[in-house]
């Protein structure tokens, strides 16, 4: 089963993961070095002819005020809903492995908005806030729902907000669920049989084994919130007067609708050095957190 | 037993790869027949062609029409065609460079006036068609680059301030003749009749596209009745030496706009509606004016009773003299350009698609579609048939009298994305009372000036 040399080693390695890492490479590295070289152009993104030009688009980057303002934005954004979404995904995986009859339906249940897709969610959502919630709030006379969440700037966020805490609770929930279905039953047998309640059970005993399953949630759902574009597009198309354009749809609207296409995969390019250094260094943290079982 | 086990373990492993190329493959099939239809697009029509092509519609309120277009032309000449539409809410621009990009590039792609430059070099030369003769005056203008025609003229369209001449004549108890609208202070006094009624006069189209790419204009276009001034004052405010604060017609423009604001239909939440709904408002008698252009007609059919068909275009009146450049006369020009792209469709293509357009203002069915089914006012002369719907009989009359303003096509690809946007945030502000003209007029400046 050992192969001797070096030669052997490779090919094995290649027969298993070739028809893989040429896919990556073809979808993946070959677009990005190209995004790379175009981010030293001033291609407009259709004509035949474009000239280099250097570092200018940058430099022009940083010069963007807008993009500095999507990409805050954004991070405020991502910090609210990641918190959001771990703090109700626990709760909701906790309550689901307890032992309540039909837990599994209800984990199916919890998991059905995560599979509609970002399109469908945010024209769902933008049914429900602007035409439900303001016919609920007139009729109840609740001034917190009377006009549509999503014409105003700070509404529109928190309404963003909670499609997305929505959308991805059920996801990570899955995950904490099965975090929670691996701890040893006899740890917690033993520790209610020394008579502890079940608040020092879940402090001291669950909460150190499920850190894996808290590493994972918590970088899938950086991940996907630091890129939101199709919730963002289908709710309310960036917010009132743009109000709620994440950094993401800034750099689309850059590249395609403003015809800068050299500005807009530089700083693409910067939010992907942004994000990989914010999840890295998430990655770090948490890693120190972890207990063995 | 043994060598069964090598056996299927093998299969399984070709089984696995054959799945990996049935995507390459089915590409590689689909793409031959456009080939090998050689020389088939000239046969005798209704013999059911090879060649498929795309067209990229950019106009969602023609879409169905498009569609049933498409099936005639079909039934008539065998060639298939496929309307792909724009997603709603973005310029044609995006989609047809995503497309270019994507190597799917559509036969004929429909796009907007100031678009037709940038694919200069993708596009087909069209001077030698049959239609160039049939255009009407200045219609190929747009189209046109280097005195090549580029772009065949899908329609020309007119905007201003539709009214419902009935609901007018009920809120203020008399007959109601437009051209008794000459001045700001004839504007105000018609507004405070028709509230005094309890309808709203105006409602704002709150839709960026609206408020960016038409409203707005008016501040360009009513500049002068001189092309080149207005060229010239678009090109200052790229350079950033024009105070809007001090022109006139900004600040006329902002005063009639803050009267609309005043008077808006559900102002208490001015952004809350979509398009689409606004028309039921008019022909419900909520609302008695509506900023927008003969292209919505369709969308007031399906809520229109039978017998409300009158409906007026009037200008937008920006300050009190009677005589200004602007008030009597409304915007109008061709909308939208048909190319044909050369680079990404096969030589068969690109006739079937010559032929398509050609078809569409010769033949007495496509012609019929044009004027009747999408009710789009013709750029060609010698059309057997006009279109019957009062915007379009309006337009006609101030294109007949002459009082036309031309488009302005060299706007940049996002104006309309990124003033659209300042002006709602100003009539979200304004609504609730806290607009101020100095800001707007800063934030439209430093826009042009980043441009």
């Amino acid at each position: 089963m050992y192969e001797k040399t070096l030669k052997d080693r490779v090919a094995t390695f290649l027969i298993f993961a070739a028809p893989t890492l040429f896919i990556f490479a073809t979808v993946m590295i070959a677009p990005l070095v190209f995004g790379i070289y175009l981010t030293m152009t001033d291609w407009d993104g259709l004509s035949n002819n474009l000239n280099f030009v250097g570092i200018q688009n940058y430099l022009g980057v940083f010069q963007d005020a807008e993009f500095w303002q999507s990409f805050f934005l954004t991070l405020r954004y991502v910090l609210v809903s990641v918190v959001l979404i771990n703090i109700v995904a626990f709760l909701i995986a906790y309550a689901l492995t307890s032992g309540i009859r039909g837990q599994n339906a209800m984990r199916a249940g919890f998991f059905t908005p995560n599979l509609l897709g970002g399109v469908i969610l945010g024209y769902l959502w933008s049914f429900v806030f602007s035409k439900v919630l303001p016919f609920v709030g007139a009729g109840l006379n609740w001034s917190l729902f009377k006009s549509n969440w999503l014409t105003d700037p700070d509404k529109a966020f928190w309404a963003l907000v909670i499609v997305t805490v929505w959308q991805y609770s059920g996801y990570m929930m899955i995950i904490y669920v099965a975090g929670m279905s691996n701890i040893p039953t006899d740890l917690l047998e033993a520790a209610s049989i020394d008579g502890c309640h079940a608040w020092h059970r879940t402090r001291y005993i669950v909460l150190p084994l499920i850190v894996p399953s808290f590493v994972v949630s918590t970088f899938l759902s950086l991940q996907r919130c630091f890129m939101i574009y199709d919730v963002n597009f289908a709710l309310n198309k960036g917010g009132p007067y743009n109000s709620t354009r994440m950094v993401a749809m800034h750099v689309y609207q850059k590249a395609f609708l403003s015809q800068k296409l050299g500005e807009g995969q530089a700083e693409a390019l910067f939010l992907f050095i942004m994000i990989a250094a914010v999840t890295g260094v998430q990655l770090y943290f948490s890693k120190k957190l972890e207990v063995e079982g | 037993m043994k060598n069964m086990k090598k056996w299927m373990s093998l299969v399984l492993i070709v089984a696995l790869f054959a799945t990996l190329l049935a995507g390459c493959a089915s590409q590689a099939t689909t793409a031959a027949p456009a080939e090998t239809a050689a020389g088939e697009t000239t046969a005798a029509p209704a013999a059911k062609s090879d060649v498929k092509i795309t067209f990229l519609n950019s106009k969602g309120e023609i879409t169905a029409q498009l569609e049933e277009a498409a099936k005639a032309f079909t039934a008539e000449t065998g060639i298939e065609m496929e309307i792909i539409p724009c997603p709603a809410g973005t310029s044609p621009f995006e989609t047809a460079s995503a497309m270019y990009s994507s190597g799917s590039a559509p036969s004929i792609l429909m796009v907007d006036p100031n678009d037709v430059p940038k694919f200069t070099d993708k596009v087909l030369d069209l001077s030698q068609e049959n239609w160039v003769s049939l255009a009407m005056p200045g219609a190929l203008d747009a189209g046109s680059v280097d005195g090549k025609v580029l772009a065949m003229p899908l329609t020309v369209e007119g905007y201003g301030v539709i009214a419902n001449k009935k609901t007018i004549e009920t809120a203020s108890g008399a007959a109601f003749d437009p051209s008794t609208v000459k001045t700001y202070s004839d504007l105000e006094t018609l507004y405070g009749k028709i509230s005094a009624a309890g309808v709203a006069p105006v409602k704002i189209c709150q839709e960026n596209w609206s408020l960016g790419a038409h409203l707005f204009s008016q501040v360009y276009i009513n500049q002068s009745s001189d092309p080149a001034a207005v060229q010239k004052f678009v090109d200052d405010l790229k350079a950033g030496s024009v105070k809007l604060m001090d022109n006139k017609v900004f600040v006329d423009f902002m005063k009639t706009f803050d009267l609309m604001i005043a008077n808006n239909y559900g102002k208490a939440d001015p952004l809350n509606f979509r398009y689409e709904e606004e028309p039921l408002l008019l022909t419900s008698g909520q609302a008695a004016m509506w900023y927008q252009g003969n292209w919505t007609w369709p969308n007031f059919v399906d809520s229109a009773a039978a017998d409300d068909m009158d409906y007026v275009f009037l200008p937008l009146v920006l300050g009190d003299d009677a005589n200004a450049y602007g008030n009597s006369q409304i915007i109008a020009g061709v909308s939208k350009e048909m190319m044909i792209d050369k680079e990404q469709n096969s030589p068969e293509q690109q006739e079937a698609a010559k032929q398509f357009l050609n078809w569409l203002v010769t033949s007495d069915a496509g012609q019929k579609a044009i004027a009747v089914d999408m009710k789009l006012i013709p750029a060609f002369t010698g059309f057997a048939y006009a279109p019957e719907d009062p915007l379009a009989r309006s337009i006609l009359t101030y294109l007949e009298a002459g009082n036309t303003m031309p488009t302005i096509a060299t706007l940049p690809a996002d104006h309309w994305e990124k003033i659209g946007g300042i002006l709602q945030k100003y009539l979200a502000e304004q609504s609730a009372g806290k607009g101020n003209h100095e800001t707007l007029a800063q934030e439209i400046e430093t826009y042009w000036k980043n441009t």
